[in-house]
């Protein structure tokens, strides 16, 4: 390869177009991403990042257009020809074997060999040792993948892009799983990366890292390219507004709500791990009406097992669920699943799922199936055994109506609406039951921000007339952005619970990792 | 339905019968038989005498409920295998009840029949249990409690409940006494064995497709199946529902065991039941597990079924062609061949 | 007293010798079959692929006169079974265990149709040109020791070769696997093609040890014995040989049970019962186990970057 200057135009994407049936992901876009530099890919979902950068790993094939790396012209089928020509990608997702060591997830389908086939697993420590301690990015070699953190799963990911001598480190929304700490400890390995000669790619939505750490930013925007430049003379209010085409404004904050009676009693529940990390572990909290409170915890945390014991889904170890609703529904560890979740929707709790398709909604099958989840002991929908089905075709589209939400009718599959739209149309049904208290996982994971903020409105909107609303996510900002009070769990315990004007997001990130306030400063 | 994805369900179909009429001829070809002679000799079992197709429909009886058995087990995800073993204690239990009760004509009907239910769910019981409560694999219990059944069967019979011949010795097959009159199903003539029992296997095939179809009970069932985690969700009791999934499968072979006691065979004869489980399996995938597809289905397998003596009697061929036939189908039918040259193509173009 | 002892070992002989010749056919399927589970593939053709093989190798021997090529006609069966059985399922997508269960029922009816046919002697067959593979000990056969080899053989495979380590990454994760770069349907090929072979040795080993004999069915559930053990075992090639030794035991001592008076009907169950007890003691030892690692974890407390021990 001719000798380039660090800084000059490496990266060349010309014209590249991208339709997934009748969805035109990428339409003729052409970027420039320089040598030995940072260069972040913005826009919200759904505008083209993830594809561009799917060209360039190997994993999509363009319609048209072309890719040159260094002045070679490259077309990729395969993520090993990428591979083979120094690009790595890292995706959102880990994509690491769970049940493997870290080493074997490292060397994965890049392995060394000794004699006849066999595996040289001496030097295949050892190479992962080296490349550990050359890129400053510490893993525990030995252990099983599943029980480590995301934050160090990551760098694990990070370090199998490097044992394929990747000089292109592409990074896809890196930040969206780690706490601000967490985060800190990523921008320290892309400086590593950066001093080693690497270029690194990342995808993201977050405005004020992209700000804070790359030298170029492009911006997309429904599969084009808006904005291609140094970052020198970009603030924070022209990135937004060239993400979305128009100016946003953020959700007025409401004053201190007026609180009503105690709707949930949570006491010291506890919950083994469904996952990894030790389960909740003895948490106590309250929900009051006309209250939006948030609860935050990393994965692992114990905050996912919290949620499923308060939706009834689980059932405790020790400790009581009491739900105050139209009657009042007493959870604990003598009672039984379905039994509690029935008893807690007859009461008024509504239920939007972490998961949207295989939870919250009956794919495969018309969404008069989905609508009518949990509420067939109604004699509207269900009488003597036959269920009525005009009646629960006309619900389907009452929330349709209601919610706003873009789908054919009634019959259509669940499978075929957006992510957004079927959020809207899970949040919907749920808030169709006027419940006394919501209780919300992951509200606007994956979403346009379009749709994202709709949701978020209308779970305000639960608390103004006099509801409650439980959310659970890992997005700190929306937390922040939306609720009264936050709840941080932590190592299976609740490590934190304050007011939001109280509140400040290092405070939180530091709670969520089990650091003091003061290192967190 | 739209008019381009029925065309290629049927195509399914017809590929399938196509690779296993090809086969067959093949075979028979191989053996100096004419090209044409699996067709003739099917054609000659189902309607070559006057009460050729009345046979057909007396298989229909078994090949009906055992296919809606499996059915109602892969409602909930679950692979019984094990109709067949759970065929043979129905038909034990139904054989011994109604020989040993002297009862009143419809009530001896109903007892046999009830026996051969409980039969049924008794033997899928420890199949069902070890599911519900440790996890482990149905595929693998059902199919070894299969071999289990007709040992257990034999051993039964030869131990407590040997058929005697008229003048006072032992007979030579495994074959219980004749059972009480009362508890026969009447025939229509007696040129077939066609019985009464194919009202009631219709009956109950109607009724559980009304029930699967339109009932709670089949809306939950169908989500316990296709999406376990929003089953949970909407408070239905999962593993609950499919353990009774389960047991009501085994019931409904149960019935197909006192079904053939009572209608035709008026005792419990080892070896007259075999394959009727795993033919039921056969009648039900190729329904797509449909309830109301099992009519047709029983009826398709109910013809090859009756055309395999003839084949034996005809030919020099064995009778087991049928069942390489049958093979034959369901591979061509659930490899569907169609639909992923159809996937590729598409493929191929996005890519 | 001594005589009560010679008569004693005499029994523990006779299980140790007749069960190792019953679990021969066994060991080998399940070898075979763990490396389809390692590729999470249920290879529900297990029976299918040693009944075609018995058949063909027989056929082979008979007609040659010699063993060692119905061998290796039994290998080639194996191996092409498996490749139309990965065909079907993998690339055309069909589902296993209707594939696998359709392929045993397809191979029972074509064996016995060409029973008939060319041997004109419906239900079985004795082989008066066939011969048999050679003992060892008493009814001990050189493929028996063949068997425990490859056992091994397949250990190491599974655990100390690059492509082991891909195959068990493609049974854990397929997604993951895919996303490093490794062809996940070429290596499924290759675990049920492998496997093949493995049940065409254990498929020869049927009709021709002792007996030059063929019948319909004769396989009688091995295959599914096989299926069992590669579950009781988690696709391990050591485990899944050693619960195919156990069940080839119960078979052995099933038969001399029957010498202290036991009906013969309750002996031949005893092994498909012991496979359902089997499963159920595994699926016990499971549950404690999964009870064990939460509230090991719990007691653990969440591991964060501040406790992670560098590199190590």
């Amino acid at each position: 390869m001719s000798p380039i200057q660090s800084g000059e135009d490496y990266i060349v994407f010309s014209s590249i177009s991208k339709s997934f049936g009748s969805n035109k992901a990428l339409d003729d876009v052409s970027v420039i991403a320089p040598r030995g530099r940072v260069t972040a890919v913005v826009g919200e979902n759904g505008a083209g990042k993830s594809t561009l950068m799917k060209v360039l790993a190997g994993v999509v094939e363009p319609d048209a257009g072309s890719v040159t790396i260094g002045g070679e012209r490259k077309s990729f089928r395969t993520t090993r020809e990428a591979a083979l020509s120094g690009v790595g990608m890292v995706y959102q997702e880990t994509a690491l074997v769970p049940e493997l060591s870290v080493w074997e997830n490292i060397i994965l389908g890049w392995e060394p060999v000794g004699a006849g086939a066999t595996l040289s697993k001496h030097r295949a420590r050892r190479d992962v040792i080296e490349l550990s301690e050359r890129y400053s990015l510490p893993v525990p070699v030995d252990a099983l993948v599943r029980d480590l953190p995301v934050s160090v799963q990551q760098q694990v990911e990070i370090l199998k892009v490097l044992h394929r001598q990747a000089d292109i480190v592409i990074l896809d929304e890196p930040t969206s799983v780690l706490t601000p700490q967490e985060r800190v400890g990523l921008f320290d390995a892309m400086t590593n990366l950066q001093a080693e000669g690497k270029t690194i790619l990342f995808i993201s939505h977050k405005l004020d890292e992209v700000l804070n750490t790359a030298h170029h930013v492009t911006v997309m925007r429904k599969g084009r390219v808006v904005a291609s430049q140094d970052n020198r003379d970009l603030d924070r209010r022209s990135l937004a507004r060239m993400i979305v085409g128009r100016d946003v404004a953020p959700i007025e904050r409401r004053a201190a709500p007026a609180l009503g009676r105690v709707v949930l009693d949570v006491s010291s529940v506890a919950l083994g791990a469904l996952h990894e990390g030790p389960g909740i572990r003895g948490a106590s909290l309250q929900v009051r009406q006309g209250e939006v409170v948030g609860l935050a915890g990393v994965s692992g945390s114990g905050q996912y097992e919290l949620v499923q014991a308060i939706a009834g889904l689980e059932t405790p170890d020790r400790g009581s669920v009491v739900f105050d609703g139209t009657r009042e529904v007493r959870i604990d560890a003598k009672s039984n699943s379905a039994q509690s979740v029935s008893a807690l929707r007859a009461a008024g709790i509504g239920h939007i799922p972490a998961d949207r398709n295989l939870v919250g909604s009956l794919r495969g099958r018309p969404l008069w199936y989905s609508a009518v989840a949990g509420r067939l002991h109604e004699p509207e929908f269900c009488r003597r055994g036959i269920i009525r089905i005009k009646t629960a075709r006309a619900l389907a589209s009452d929330i349709i109506a209601a919610g706003d939400v873009v789908a054919s009718g009634p019959d259509a599959h669940p499978e075929s609406l957006s992510g957004g739209n079927l959020q809207k149309f899970i949040a919907q049904r749920e808030l169709m039951l006027k419940p006394v208290l919501l209780l919300a996982e992951e509200p606007t994971h994956g979403i346009d921000i379009g749709a994202a903020r709709e949701v978020r409105q209308k779970l305000r909107q639960v608390a103004a007339d006099g509801g409650a609303v439980l959310v659970a996510s890992t997005d700190l900002d929306e937390l922040l952005e939306m609720c009264d009070r936050i709840i941080v769990i932590f190592d299976g315990r609740v490590v934190l619970d304050k007011v939001r004007a109280a509140c400040t997001e290092e405070m939180l990130g530091a709670a969520m990792t089990g650091l003091d306030e003061e290192q967190a400063a | 339905m739209n008019k381009s994805s029925l065309t290629v369900s049927l195509s399914r179909y017809v590929l399938a019968a196509v690779i296993g009429l090809l086969v067959a001829s093949l075979i028979l070809q191989s053996q100096g038989y004419p090209i044409t002679e699996f067709l003739s000799v099917l054609a000659t079992s189902t309607v070559g005498t006057p009460y050729a197709f009345l046979d057909v429909l007396r298989w229909m009886t078994p090949l009906l409920l055992s296919g809606l058995a499996f059915l109602i087990a892969a409602r909930v995800g679950y692979f019984n295998l094990g109709v067949e073993g759970q065929i043979y204690i129905g038909s034990l239990f139904s054989a011994v009840i109604t020989h040993v009760l002297p009862l009143p004509p419809v009530l001896a009907l109903l007892v046999g029949i009830l026996a051969g239910m409980a039969g049924g769910l008794i033997w899928a019981y420890p199949c069902a249990w070890l599911a519900k409560r440790f996890g482990v694999n149905e595929v693998v219990t059902t199919l070894m409690l299969n071999y289990v059944a007709v040992l257990i069967t034999s051993f039964l019979v030869k131990q407590f409940f040997l058929a005697t011949t008229v003048n006072g010795g032992t007979i030579q097959t495994i074959t219980t006494d004749e059972i009480e009159a009362n508890a026969v199903l009447p025939t229509f003539t007696p040129y077939s064995a066609l019985n009464a029992g194919l009202f009631i296997a219709v009956a109950v095939t109607a009724v559980a497709a009304f029930v699967l179809g339109r009932m709670r009970t089949g809306y939950e069932l169908r989500a316990v199946g296709e999406a376990p985690k929003f089953a949970k969700y909407s408070g239905i009791p999962v593993a609950r529902r499919k353990f009774q999934a389960f047991l009501v499968s085994g019931a409904i072979a149960g019935l197909v065991g006192a079904l053939e006691t009572q209608g035709v065979l008026h005792s419990f004869i080892a070896g007259s039941l075999d394959n009727m489980g795993f033919n039921g399996m056969l009648v039900s995938l190729v329904a797509m597990n449909n309830p109301i597809g099992l009519f047709a289905s029983a009826l398709f397998f109910g013809v090859l079924q009756n055309s395999q003596l003839v084949i034996s009697q005809v030919t020099t061929v064995s009778s087991y062609l049928i069942t390489v036939v049958s093979a034959l189908f369901i591979l061509a039918f659930a490899a569907n061949p169609i639909q992923f040259i159809m996937k590729t193509w598409r493929a191929r173009r996005e890519r | 007293m001594s005589g009560e002892f010679a008569a004693l070992s005499a029994v523990i002989l006779f299980v140790i010798v007749s069960g190792l010749q019953s679990a021969t056919p066994i060991m080998l399927a399940a070898t075979g079959g763990a490396f389809s589970a390692q590729v999470n593939v249920f290879n529900v053709a297990l029976e299918a692929l040693l009944l075609g093989s018995a058949f063909t190798s027989f056929c082979a021997a008979h007609v040659t006169g010699n063993v060692w090529i119905g061998l290796l006609v039994g290998i080639l069966t194996g191996v092409v079974l498996a490749a139309i059985f990965a065909f079907l399922t993998v690339t055309l997508g069909g589902n296993e265990i209707i594939i696998g269960f359709g392929m045993n029922i397809a191979v029972t009816g074509l064996t016995a149709v060409l029973l008939g046919s060319l041997f004109n002697s419906p239900g079985s067959f004795l082989s008066p040109t066939a011969g048999s593979f050679p003992m060892i000990y008493s009814k001990i056969g050189w493929l028996t020791l063949v068997a425990l080899l490859l056992v091994a053989v397949a250990h190491w495979h599974t655990f100390h070769t690059r492509a082991g380590l891909r195959m068990r990454a493609i049974g854990f994760d397929s997604s993951a696997a895919l996303a490093a770069g490794i062809r996940v349907d070429a290596y499924k090929y290759r675990a049920v093609i492998m496997g093949g072979a493995l049940c065409g040795i254990g498929g020869a080993v049927i009709p021709l040890s002792g007996l030059s004999l063929f019948s319909v069915a004769m396989t009688a559930g091995m295959g599914f014995i096989a299926i069992a053990a590669v579950i009781l075992a988690d696709g391990r090639p050591i485990l899944a040989g050693a619960a195919a030794l156990f069940f080839g035991f119960t078979s052995a001592i099933g038969i001399q049970l029957q010498a202290f008076g036991w009906p013969n009907e309750l002996v031949l169950a005893l092994p498909y019962v012991a496979t359902v007890l089997a499963l159920l003691v595994k699926a016990i030892i499971g549950l404690r186990r999964e009870a064990k690692r939460r509230t090991r974890q719990a007691d653990q407390g969440q591991i964060t970057t501040t406790n992670i021990e560098v590199v190590a």
